[in-house]
């Protein structure tokens, strides 16, 4: 191997910076050096004899125009999210999308051969792969050395023996390729586990259709958007049925592929789902929805294979679905890509590319491979040292299977970092010669100037073998040519290949083809996303309620008001605490002496869980994990209250006066994102399930309110006094005191307090009401399943009706307590109604909590009606 | 001799747990020193037991419980007849560097059992403890192998509760302290160090011998781990630093792997707190009539 090696020559890439010639009015009075120093005049006659039709029709855009076209085409680009972040530290920016206004075109013959390369590559690759996970003939042959394999930890053993013989392991696979001045394609390295780049190629092409549609009416252009439904159609194909389910897996929320997930998703009509929305059932994988659980019988991959099953691999990233390894182990799931698929790309396999491929399929290997050092031997390690700097030093994985496209960043400290690594883990680096790669001309500032190019290509193995006519061009930027390394290119070109023959024949087959997928509508809304919706939901609710309860507390003042004032006050201070989810303050029977830090707790205390900022923290937390689900208008909103809660500095010791303000300012945020959540997002079963949230916290706060405050008046209040300031306080609080006016024209008396906030189905912060609007959002949740037997409902229906049928006199029966009048013999029985009240509140609230249970079971974690 | 061995986990959990997924690796093994005839395995709450051999060659049995449960319990049962086990005459007859000449045309099949791995780390790892005198290339492979075995046993003093599984071989090595894992994989770095294939084997040991007086083996509550050694005439020796023998007739072989990570007991997941109380009972008993 390292003699083989030793033999190769490597050419000093000399690029020429370009000169600066005089300002053109139109492109025609430069291009032509341009293109003869160009990939198109370097000994490619075929073509340039292609091209040359297109360029004239090029050269007769006035730059004026080609300057506003490829305006547009960027913030196309900016609007449609595509952009990409580096991975690295070092470059945190975010670049966007600069796309080419001129495409790069290649020849039909030149892009024939490249496609039987491309197709060979690939299935010689997967017939490793299915090797390696079995039989492993390849290593007993010595024909790759197995430690090569066995210290890979992209080598899953796990994984051995999973597969049948039959199935295939690399379904959609890409290659990145360059192209050197002599006209020779090599391969630099492979991506056959979890490709990245094909959204951008499709968009590409759409927007520059869309922008320059002139420059296509010069040439028949091979189609590419049909390579998604390809792709769609061959994942069906892997299940055997006719209308299988399929999904994209993602660990979710990746920068620089989110957009590409987003994009093929939706062109394929099937659903995004992460780890924790699938399931083991039976030994089946199946999607928790709304509507229940649906059985998944194809995952398209774009996660790497470790972090998928913590049963088989450990614990790695966000979780990952355990058992989901013995379910393609028993054939009831496919994993598209196969699991285990990283370690073809390792890149010190390169340098046994044509051996693979002799191998495997006893052909010759028709595209080369560019000449790789595995710095694992000691010889080829010597080698590499000697002349470092000359060469390009890569790891043999990427940090992650799914790397992103463009790292981006400098390359002298890539390099340097690579040199770093190169001496602590040798076996975990290989180095490439610099490929003088050819050059493309692209229209930078004002003018056409040679970059060199270098292209990804994707390849599909269904029942047709296939290549994406074209791919990915890619050209760096920047003049200095020390950043002429793929790598560093961030620059994109649609890539054109002229039509053949065959272009007819496909048209056709098209419209034959029946999509025999399972459509985005058969999948309700997930379970995940409604799950973070409820509690979305119930938390904004809860710091909301707290916020306002505290604003009126506060207001109603404590220092300065008397000791009997504040044994009334104290008990709606007890039920804000705990209505936030403290049990412990109620049993504190006198108030103490300094509210202030009970007030500043309940509110800013980030270490008290029932605090408000607390429950706005979490409910921004449930908006981040669904954050594709949510408008930008709903993240914003939220975003913006977070942040500007996370600012207030001094928390612990806010000035009481500061209290209050903030407090109010709460009230009127919540409202505002409520209103804007109304408004902007759609109302399907996820909303229901936010608003089911709100409506039982809100249920659950009033009750505990009630309950506290209620038998609280009936102890201690005169009932000869003339109005009940807590129970008016209480009403304010709950914010029901105006329908309280409306509704009885009166003072606050406990039982029309009662009447109101338990029976009044329209007063919003009343039970009724929001058991009323409960049933309705179950309803419609379960309409859609078209299954009205349920145990949420019946719950709800039962608590409906018994609040209907409730007699008030049982636990207020003293009737003249409206003329003002009470006997003695009443007055001692008021302890026992003061109890009941107690008893009662608490029932009503330990079926809210199974009714909680049952709406968890039911829809989100689909345990019901199995236990 | 024959064993009946009831393995028995059980999770308490004081809140439900629910989507539990497990696989185990209790199976005992049939091979040639042992044989396996009527197997149980019970779960409650009951639910389908799936089986596959895993790389290794183990036998492993996986379950999932999606409902709501308080408690799960895991009981595995099986009757073992266990066989003598010697050391082959080849092994004798070779030393060390030949015999590491003859296993290099196993290598393919040898390779894991060779690296290091996170419990088992290799060279350096050793270095305090001087063992350059183990394992010499003329020494007999035989001789070599069991005096590594009665070395460790001597050099090292079992104790219960002073390690965990998740303790670095270092700190095993600092305080000459452990228990059976410990031991088994110190062994396992020395040999695959010095170049000898080497894996990890679960198991179970019969503790106190019914019929005799001799002392008592030594075993985790008879839940066991040792060693098995490559033989240049292609099988596997089991040796067990703890008791310093041969693993022989009153061992029960379970599953073998690089390192305990590959043979842990049960692999599982659950939904819920993180307040389950575990508890594992195992039992080797000796039947009548051998």
């Amino acid at each position: 191997m390292g003699a083989c090696l030793k033999s190769l020559k490597f050419r000093i890439p000399h690029l020429k910076i370009l000169p600066q010639s005089k300002q053109p009015m139109a492109l025609a009075s430069i291009s032509g050096t341009i293109i003869r120093k160009s990939e198109l005049g370097d000994g490619n006659p075929s073509a340039r004899a292609f091209a040359k039709p297109f360029l004239k029709s090029f050269e007769t855009f006035p730059l004026k125009q080609l300057m506003q076209r490829r305006e547009r085409l960027q913030d196309m680009g900016v609007e449609l999210g595509m952009h990409f972040k580096g991975a690295d530290t070092f470059s945190s920016e975010t670049t966007f999308w600069k796309l080419d206004v001129l495409p790069r075109i290649l020849s039909r013959q030149e892009w024939e051969f490249l496609e039987n390369g491309l197709v060979q590559r690939a299935r010689a690759f997967d017939a490793l792969l299915r090797d390696l996970y079995s039989t492993q003939r390849i290593l007993k042959d010595r024909i790759i050395p197995f430690d090569l394999i066995f210290d890979d930890p992209a080598f899953l053993y796990p994984c051995h023996g999973v597969l049948s013989a039959k199935q295939p392991y690399l379904t959609m696979g890409a290659v990145d390729l360059v192209r050197d001045r002599k006209g020779q394609w090599m391969v630099t390295g492979n991506h056959y586990s979890t490709p990245v780049g094909l959204s951008y190629i499709l968009q590409n092409r759409r927007m520059l259709a869309q922008t320059i549609p002139e420059l296509f009416e010069s040439m028949d252009v091979e189609p590419i958007s049909g390579f998604s439904s390809d792709l769609i159609e061959v994942l069906a194909q892997q299940s055997g049925k006719s209308k299988p389910r399929i999904v994209l897996l993602t660990s979710g929320g990746i920068e620089p592929v989110t957009f590409e997930e987003a994009f093929l998703a939706r062109r394929m009509g099937i659903p995004i789902v992460e780890p924790s929305d699938l399931l083991v059932r039976n030994h089946q994988i199946v999607l928790k929805t709304v509507g229940g659980l649906k059985p998944i019988d194809v995952i398209y991959r774009r996660m790497p294979s470790i972090e998928l099953d913590p049963i088989a691999f450990g614990s790695h990233g966000r979780g990952g679905i355990p058992g989901l390894l013995n379910c393609v182990r028993r054939g009831t799931v496919t994993i598209v890509n196969a699991i285990g698929c990283g370690v073809a790309d390792n890149k010190a396999l390169l340098p046994y590319s044509d051996q693979i491929i002799q191998y495997y399929l006893g052909e010759i290997p028709l595209l080369p491979t560019v000449p790789t050092y595995i710095c694992r031997d000691p010889d080829q390690r010597l080698e590499v040292e000697e002349k470092v700097d000359d060469l390009l030093l890569k790891p043999v994985h990427r940090e992650h299977e799914t790397g992103g496209l463009y790292e981006g960043g400098d390359r002298k400290t890539y390099h340097q970092r690579m040199k770093k690594l190169l001496k602590s883990h040798p076996k975990w680096v290989v180095a490439q010669p610099f490929i003088d790669a050819s050059q493309y001309p692209r229209f930078i500032e004002k003018k056409l100037v040679n970059r060199p190019a270098y292209l990804r290509a994707f390849t599909l193995l269904g029942e047709r073998p296939m290549a994406l006519p074209g791919g990915l061009t890619r050209q760096a930027l920047a003049s200095d040519p020390y950043l002429y390394v793929a790598d560093f290119a961030t620059g994109t070109k649609d890539t054109w290949i002229p039509t053949g023959k065959k272009r007819k024949r496909n048209k056709k087959q098209k419209s034959d083809r029946q999509r025999p997928i399972a459509s985005f509508s058969d999948f309700p809304v997930s379970s995940r996303v409604a799950e973070n919706l409820y509690w979305m939901g119930r938390y904004s609710e809860r710091a909301e309620h707290t916020a306002r309860m505290v604003d009126i507390l506060v207001e109603s003042g404590w220092k300065h008001i008397g000791k009997r004032e504040r044994s009334n006050l104290w008990p709606l201070w007890q039920a804000a605490r705990q209505a936030s989810g403290d049990t412990t303050t109620k049993k504190r029977k006198t108030p103490p002496k300094e509210i202030i830090p009970i007030a500043r707790q309940l509110i800013l205390d980030d270490s008290y869980s029932g605090s408000a900022y607390n429950n706005l923290k979490r409910a921004h937390w449930n908006a981040a994990e669904i954050r594709e689900f949510i408008t930008p208008e709903v993240w914003t909103c939220l975003n913006h209250f977070t942040n500007s809660w996370d600012e207030i500095p001094y928390k612990g010791r806010i000035a009481p006066a500061r209290l209050q303000p903030i407090c109010e300012d709460a009230v009127y945020e919540f409202a505002r994102l409520n209103g804007t959540i109304n408004r902007t997002m759609p109302h399907d079963d996820g909303w229901e399930c936010y608003r089911i949230g709100i409506l039982l916290e809100r249920a659950i706060s009033t009750t505990t309110s009630l309950g506290i405050v209620l038998p609280h008046a009936l102890r201690h209040t005169n009932p000869r006094s003339h109005e009940d300031p807590d129970l008016t306080t209480l009403l304010r609080m709950l914010g029901s005191l105006d329908a309280y006016h409306r509704e009885y024209r009166s003072r606050t008396y406990a039982r029309l307090v009662a009447e109101l906030l338990w029976k009044n189905d329209e007063t919003p912060n009343a039970l009724a009401y929001c058991l009323r609007y409960i049933f309705y959002g179950l309803e419609a949740l379960h309409d859609r399943k078209r299954n009205s037997r349920s145990s949420s409902l019946t719950l709800v229906r039962e608590l409906k009706s018994q609040i209907r049928k409730l007699d008030l006199e049982t636990f207020f029966p003293n009737r003249s307590m409206d003329s003002d009048q009470v006997s003695s013999h009443e007055t001692m029985d008021l302890e026992a109604h003061a109890q009941s009240i107690e008893r009662f509140t608490g029932s009503v609230n330990e079926a809210l909590g199974q009714l909680h249970t049952k709406i968890e079971d039911r829809f989100f974690a689909h345990l019901s009606g199995a236990h | 001799m024959k064993f009946t061995v009831v393995h028995k986990t059980e999770y308490h959990y004081q809140t439900p747990a629910s989507e539990s997924y497990g696989e185990l690796r209790v199976c005992p093994k049939s091979d040639v020193s042992q044989k396996v005839s009527r197997r149980k395995l019970v779960i409650e709450p009951d639910v389908k037991v799936q089986r596959y051999t895993d790389f290794f060659g183990n036998q492993v049995e996986y379950f999932s419980i999606p409902r709501r449960h308080q408690k799960l319990s895991i009981s595995s049962r099986a009757e073992v007849q266990t066989q003598p086990v010697v050391m082959p005459d080849h092994a004798k007859e070779i030393t060390v560097a030949e015999a590491r000449q003859v296993m290099r045309a196993r290598l393919l099949e040898h390779y894991p059992y060779l690296q290091p791995t996170s419990l088992v780390p290799l060279r350096s790892a050793i270095e305090p403890l001087k063992v350059h005198h183990m394992c010499r290339d003329t020494e007999l492979f035989a001789d070599a192998i069991m005096r590594l075995n009665t070395w460790i046993f001597e050099n090292f003093t079992y104790k219960s509760g002073f390690t965990e599984i998740t303790t670095p071989l270092n700190q095993i090595i600092k305080h000459k302290k452990g228990v059976c894992q410990d031991f088994a994989h110190l062994m396992l770095s020395i040999l695959r160090t010095y170049k000898l294939p080497a894996r990890y084997v679960s198991g179970y040991i019969e503790a106190y011998d019914p019929e005799t007086t001799d002392p008592n083996l030594i075993g985790a509550t008879a839940s066991h781990a040792w060693v098995e050694v490559a033989l240049p005439g292609g099988n596997w020796i089991g040796l067990d630093p703890t008791n310093n023998q041969i693993a022989g007739e009153r061992h029960v072989k379970v599953a073998v792997g690089r390192d305990y990570h590959d043979v842990a007991p049960l692999t599982g997941t659950y939904k819920g707190a993180q307040d389950q109380k575990l508890e594992v009972i195992v039992s080797v008993k000796r039947r009548k009539g051998k």
